[in-house]
């Protein structure tokens, strides 16, 4: 499913002294199946931009269109919207209040008014990697926090969405839980060709998946563009105070030192190849 | 919905209002309280509501914003409205069904009370929104001091209201971010008749009330861990201190029992 927006602005409490200007005009084109990540600073207007894409929040000015339709129009119900465009807020473990995991996932599915509810939870829970029989009943706050987690994400998932929005879905986690829930995240995309938009603070988790990367400034879309252009564009980021992933560094130093590779590259396993070729040239 | 309460809402602009010392603020909101319902004529209730007419235009704090705390209590108000209408027993009856008698008494003492209801919201709002939480707690601490009874646990209740105080805008920040996850997950809280829309609230309740008990458990553990121990010999940062301001602050005060007092009394003859 494609995801538009045109002029898209967003000032918080209108006609007031706290008013504030979260989104500026914001314009873009997200394609279906596309792997987007989101990079800003907080407050950059992240959290505000994807609460804009199921209709949390209605612009103050301009459109969001799914597949060209205004989600904000006439005629169309908050339901229809959260249908298609699922979201993963940042913590999600907060939004579990059944007293067993089959429930708290079956609820967004009850809500949307499917049949089938046991088939779905089950294709849910495993898409996230956790043992249906084994889980079913268990309470979920006994649970640890990165299966909380995987639960709170099977409990959008069991909605059936075909944008899923993920906001910090590793913050918190140790660095096997961290591995496991982009794992998820990868399979899932490609499995369900998910449009898939993640905002994350870790360049190098951003950099091994997305396609194309926005980045968010003080409420502008800075840059919307293929990931290796962005990473390309060090002294912005740079003006922004956002990083380059870790593996882009070890090439750019690895240059100044004399050696020839090639710096456009920045994902993990490329680097690493590219890192193996020179040696072995050397 | 949740942006209607108005209770801890501060809204700064720096007026003389806004630099008086928290005890005289307290002091002439409650005397304004208790003034409202020993004014009995027209009189005496125009007084008061010039009375905090000025006030509110001298703090610039815009009318919406003292309005909001009124659609909260709309129904209270009704409530009182009706029940004062029928029930006031009277000579001057209108109309009867029963025991409900509509008389003349009843009416003007509706139309009393509701006068009573607004002006007494907007006041104590009015003072809540020119007071900083912690120089209102503050105040209060100073003041419950000077009270026999409660001397003893003056720091106790103004440390317990300062945390409430403090835990309004974080909570009010979580349960936003649960019903926005719940939204998101399809839950619907505006449809729907009464005990649907109080069963649809459960998927906010309990995530709230998990994150509040552990929130509390863990500031409750920081406090202890920096080893608080109520009031006795701590100093505060921010001595409280008169200033000029508060003098007119308690001229104005004699001011109102005088204006009420004298309108009370002479407001028969000039009827």
């Amino acid at each position: 499913m494609s995801v538009k927006g045109i002029n898209l602005s967003h000032t918080y409490a209108l006609h007031s002294i706290f008013a504030f200007d979260a989104l500026k005009d914001i314009n873009f084109e997200i394609n279906d199946g596309e792997f987007i990540g989101i990079i800003g600073h907080t407050g950059s207007g992240k959290s505000t931009f994807i609460q804009h894409l199921n209709r949390l929040l209605s612009p103050t000015a301009g459109h969001v269109l799914l597949d060209g339709v205004d989600i904000n129009g006439d005629g169309i119900m908050m339901k229809d919207v959260v249908k298609k465009v699922g979201v993963v807020f940042q913590y999600p473990e907060y939004q579990l209040f059944e007293d067993t995991i089959y429930k708290d996932i079956a609820f967004g599915a009850k809500n949307m008014g499917y049949e089938d509810i046991e088939g779905i939870v089950k294709e849910s829970m495993e898409l996230v990697g956790l043992d249906f029989e084994y889980y079913k009943d268990k309470a979920p706050f006994n649970l640890s926090g990165g299966q909380k987690r995987r639960v709170a994400i099977a409990g959008v998932l069991a909605m059936k969405p075909s944008v899923l929005i993920l906001d910090e879905p590793a913050s918190g986690l140790d660095p096997i839980g961290r591995e496991e829930i982009f794992e998820n995240i990868k399979t899932l995309h490609k499995k369900k060709n998910l449009t898939t938009i993640l905002v994350s603070h870790s360049m190098n988790d951003i950099s091994n998946i997305a396609d194309r990367i926005m980045v968010f400034n003080e409420g502008k879309l800075e840059m919307f563009d293929e990931t290796k252009n962005v990473f390309n564009n060090i002294k912005m980021l740079g003006n922004i105070g956002l990083d380059i992933p870790e593996s882009k560094k070890l090439l750019l130093l690895l240059k100044e030192r004399g050696f020839d590779v090639d710096t456009d590259l920045y994902k993990e396993d490329d680097v690493i190849n590219e890192v193996v070729r020179v040696l072995k040239k050397g | 919905m949740l942006n209607d309460i108005t209770i801890g809402q501060y809204y700064p602009t720096g007026s003389p209002i806004h630099k008086m010392d928290p005890r005289t603020k307290l002091m002439m909101t409650f005397l304004y309280v208790i003034l409202l319902f020993f004014a009995n004529n027209v009189y005496s209730f125009v007084f008061m509501f010039l009375l905090l007419s000025v006030a509110i235009k001298v703090s610039k704090v815009p009318l919406s914003y003292i309005l909001r705390g009124i659609k909260t209590i709309v129904f209270i108000i009704m409530f009182t409205v009706v029940l004062n209408m029928f029930m006031t027993p009277g000579d001057n009856v209108l109309c009867q069904w029963g025991i409900f008698k509509l008389t003349t008494e009843g009416i003007y003492n509706a139309v009393k009370m509701a006068i009573r209801i607004v002006l007494l919201v907007c006041g104590t709002s009015l003072m809540t929104l020119v007071t900083s939480p912690i120089s209102l707690t503050d105040g209060m601490e100073n003041l419950m001091g000077k009270v026999p009874i409660l001397k003893n646990y003056a720091h106790e209740l103004a440390m317990m209201m300062s945390i409430a105080l403090r835990f309004i805008p974080t909570l009010m920040e979580e349960t936003n971010r649960i019903i926005n996850a719940q939204k998101s997950r399809g839950a619907d809280f505006e449809s729907g008749n009464l005990i649907r829309r109080a069963k649809a609230l459960i998927p906010v309740l309990v995530p709230l009330f998990l994150s509040a008990f552990q929130r509390a458990e863990d500031l409750a553990l920081a406090m202890e861990a920096r080893c608080y121990r109520g009031g006795e010999n701590r100093t505060r940062l921010k001595e409280l201190k008169y200033t000029y301001l508060d003098r007119y602050g308690y001229m104005i005060s004699f001011f109102m029992i005088a204006g009420v007092v004298t309108l009370n009394v002479f407001g028969v003859y000039l009827l």
